[in-house]
């Protein structure tokens, strides 16, 4: 039997980790990352966007598995794992969104403009964001695993076009920058923490949604007991059905 | 805002929804068990 107790440590320890190399990050970032030549002050931005943008692609990365594991094998945790890492890009992706949209702002005066990164970008966002929508409108738990999990195989193929549409047309958004030595390493110190953050998510939405599965699945047999204990003439409300829309 | 504003505001919304994500989830989680 698994000693849950034990793993509390564990988690307190990964998540104190999480927050420390964060703080290392944010420290480096004040102390010795230099200031880019060009853009200013406002370049910075790029060790926080970059991260969380490649952690977007991989949380859809692992969405798209589940799902392809779902409809292999039709377990539950698939559809929970699917459905946690949709809910944590939809995050991420927001996050991106945003952070891009104040670098633009500083860097060419806009807010917005409709370039194929950009509007690949939001089309993503738009992409999970209706994912969690139709969670939300499908009763039946095995239905609802089943439709969306085949709308995540076919939404994740935005995630390439994104990837490759700035190096494909012609676009407002940055390819690549040239990054000196105590940028790169600057880089690298933000990747870690913001990848143990995002699997920290990932995992504890995962929970959730496999408590929330379970309670749903008492919740209907504790409902069911009730209808056959009043007797098959008494009119009731029909069963609850189980599984999470989260 | 000069650029120094605009890299404080991205980095307290960025950080600032993620950790308060898994706030929220580490709230509903203790509330869930």
């Amino acid at each position: 039997m698994i000693d849950r107790t034990s793993k509390l440590p564990l988690v307190q320890m990964y998540w104190t980790v999480t927050a420390l190399l964060y703080a290392a990050a944010i420290a480096m970032l004040l102390t010795y990352t230099p200031t880019e030549a060009t853009m200013g002050p406002i370049q910075k931005i790029f060790y926080l966007h970059l991260p969380v943008a490649i952690s977007t692609f991989l949380a859809c990365a692992v969405c798209f598995g589940a799902s392809i594991a779902y409809m292999i094998n039709r377990r539950p945790a698939a559809d929970d794992l699917a459905a946690a890492s949709a809910r944590v890009a939809v995050q991420l992706c927001t996050v991106v969104l945003l952070t891009g949209m104040i670098w633009g702002r500083s860097a060419w005066g806009l807010w917005w403009t409709w370039s194929p990164r950009l509007t690949f970008s939001l089309i993503l966002w738009l992409l999970y964001v209706v994912y969690l929508m139709i969670r939300m409108s499908i009763e039946s738990p095995q239905r609802r695993a089943a439709v969306c999990a085949v709308y995540s195989i076919i939404a994740f193929l935005d995630v390439p076009l994104v990837f490759l549409s700035v190096r494909l047309m012609p676009d407002i958004h940055p390819e690549s920058i040239q990054l000196a030595p105590p940028m790169r390493y600057t880089l690298m110190a933000w990747m870690l923490p913001t990848f143990m953050l995002v699997g920290g998510l990932i995992a504890a939405q995962f929970k959730l949604n496999k408590l929330q599965r379970a309670a749903a699945v008492r919740a209907a047999e504790a409902s069911s007991q009730t209808q056959t204990a009043a007797g098959p003439m008494r009119w009731s409300t029909p069963a609850v059905s189980g599984g999470n829309r989260s | 805002m000069n650029g120094t504003t605009y890299s404080i505001l991205a980095y307290i919304v960025g950080i600032g929804l993620l950790w308060g994500y898994g706030l929220s989830l580490w709230l509903r989680l203790r509330r869930a068990k």
